[in-house]
């Protein structure tokens, strides 16, 4: 007897496979799985480095012009490697704004220094959050900004070898709030729901930040804004981070894949980048410019699952954190 | 520049793979997902598993840990929410994951299919796991206790267990779907 049902177990364990839709195949064998192996910059690309931090002080000038300068003095357009100790100051004033479930553990998985700012990346894999740390390094009265979401890696669908994630975009500084670090320590889930409207209106346009994933070909991103200023991504271990004064967005998005193939794309959240893709639904993962959109298919089941379980709610879901 | 064998080997596996999560986890995005990061996984650590003698065994492992650890965080997940009520993100992502999700496709609009995989749904992590290495992989008792950690008197129980499960769950539907075909009836042997 059980011979019998073991056998109509193997048929119909066969059939149930043999039925599930294939489409999910294709996109597993596009995907980009090898881990990246961080490379120092030769001579060459130290040299245009070089370059372009001396353009730097105009780029900033620009995006200055339309908030306090004295705020961000010495940022510059083009990142640079962070020191440890920098990196390690940072963190701690992060550490001391965020709340505990943001703590920023473990190895961040980008870093950066523009000028006396340092920036990193750090992601909780357990709850797929990523968590964006930028200091100055001066306790107190620092310029320290933190943001969090899980977008990136929770949502929105994953970048193809040559493209972007769409990002993470984040704005605000505590800066112009003395003691901001300090007076918002041990404060719990959302410190920024004790300013005003005025205080947040402020920090709001003071600065902008952008994290997503990248995919592995792609070897520079950077931002193109009026009059010619151009802001140089940090492109490592698969995300790609920028951020810079003021309320500016850039036009542009200018993607150069290791072939050498450059694209020049709109932005997201433009009139530009909606007329590119027109038709952004839940489950689509069109290519738009240099950015992936779409969903991941977890994303789509636990809001579709959201949805069923509280229909009053279903226009306030927060996408993300 | 890709690692050519590593994408003969996604070539080569994953339908294979897909198969193992979607009987696995019962739906066809959670197992997208969870191929995806046994393939991140594998991805790792190539040199040596290339350098294995069954990669493929070695990417199962994975995912079988992965199902089976998922359920377990799950788990953790709803107590933790139960004690510390719905209030962060963490908290509310916990509370889509305690809803029950099922998607609607092709699957399901074959009556048998939709019935077999709802009694799968309902056993266990590691009683699906033997189920589904041993009916659907073939394999043996011992290479189940090897791939699932475990031993061989484990996969004996769970998988007893798991097969009278399913069919005290599939043989009262079977009496009330009528027309059904005789896709795991219990006890007729010719």
């Amino acid at each position: 007897m059980n011979e019998t049902v073991e056998q109509s177990l193997r048929v119909a364990l066969a059939d149930l496979a043999a039925s599930r839709p294939t489409n999910a195949d294709a996109r597993l064998c596009a995907r980009d799985y090898l881990p990246r192996r961080r490379r120092r910059p030769g001579w060459p690309l130290a040299g245009a480095a070089a370059t372009l931090l001396a353009t730097g002080a105009a780029t900033a000038a620009v995006l200055l012009s339309s908030t306090a300068p004295e705020a961000f003095a010495g940022w510059t357009a083009v990142p640079a490697a962070a020191t440890p100790s920098a990196l390690r100051t940072a963190t701690a004033l992060c550490n001391a704004m965020n709340p505990p479930s943001g703590r920023l553990t473990g190895k961040p998985v980008l870093t950066e220094a523009r000028g006396k700012f340092v920036a990193e990346i750090y992601v909780n894999r357990s709850t797929g959050w990523d968590h964006v740390c930028i200091s100055d390094g001066v306790w107190g009265d620092s310029s320290t900004s933190v943001g969090s979401g899980q977008a990136a890696l929770m949502i929105r669908a994953a970048p193809g070898l040559d493209q972007l994630g769409m990002p993470d975009e984040g704005s605000g500084f505590a800066d112009g709030f003395p003691g901001a670090a300090a007076k918002y320590k041990g404060q719990q889930p959302s410190w920024s729901s004790q300013l005003t409207a005025a205080q947040r209106a402020a920090m709001a346009s003071s600065a902008q930040h952008w994290a997503g994933l990248a995919g592995r070909n792609v070897r520079s991103v950077t931002f193109d804004f009026d009059q010619g200023v151009t802001v140089n991504a940090t492109v490592q271990n698969g995300w790609y981070f920028a951020w810079w004064p003021g309320p500016a967005l850039p036009n542009t998005i200018q993607v150069t894949t290791s072939n050498g193939t450059s694209i020049n794309s709109p932005v997201p959240g433009t009139a530009a980048f909606n007329n590119t893709c027109p038709n952004r639904t839940l489950s689509s993962r069109s290519k738009c410019g240099a950015f992936v959109t779409g969903e991941r298919p977890s994303a789509i089941r636990r809001q579709q699952a959201w949805r069923r379980a509280h229909p009053h709610r279903t226009a306030s879901r927060p996408r993300q954190g | 520049m890709r690692d050519a064998s590593f994408d003969d080997f996604v070539g080569a596996h994953v339908r294979d793979l897909m198969n193992t999560a979607y009987l696995l986890s019962c739906d066809e995005s959670e197992a997208e997902d969870l191929v995806q990061e046994c393939l991140l996984r594998v991805a790792r650590r190539w040199r040596r598993v290339q350098a294995m003698d069954l990669p493929s065994a070695y990417a199962r492992r994975i995912l079988v840990n992965l199902v089976i650890d998922g359920r377990r965080a799950q788990t953790r997940r709803r107590q933790e929410l139960r004690r510390s009520g719905p209030t962060s993100p963490e908290a509310d992502l916990a509370e889509l994951d305690m809803v029950d999700v099922r998607s609607e496709s092709a699957v399901d609009a074959i009556p048998e299919r939709a019935m077999l995989l709802d009694a799968l749904r309902r056993l266990s992590s590691r009683q699906r796991a033997v189920i589904v290495l041993r009916y659907f992989h073939d394999l043996s008792e011992a290479e189940t206790a090897r791939l699932l950690g475990c031993g061989v008197g484990t996969v004996k129980a769970s998988g007893a267990r798991g097969l009278e499960r399913l069919r005290d769950i599939v043989a009262p539907q079977r009496a009330l779907s009528p027309g059904g075909s005789s896709q795991l009836q219990p006890g007729r042997t010719e």
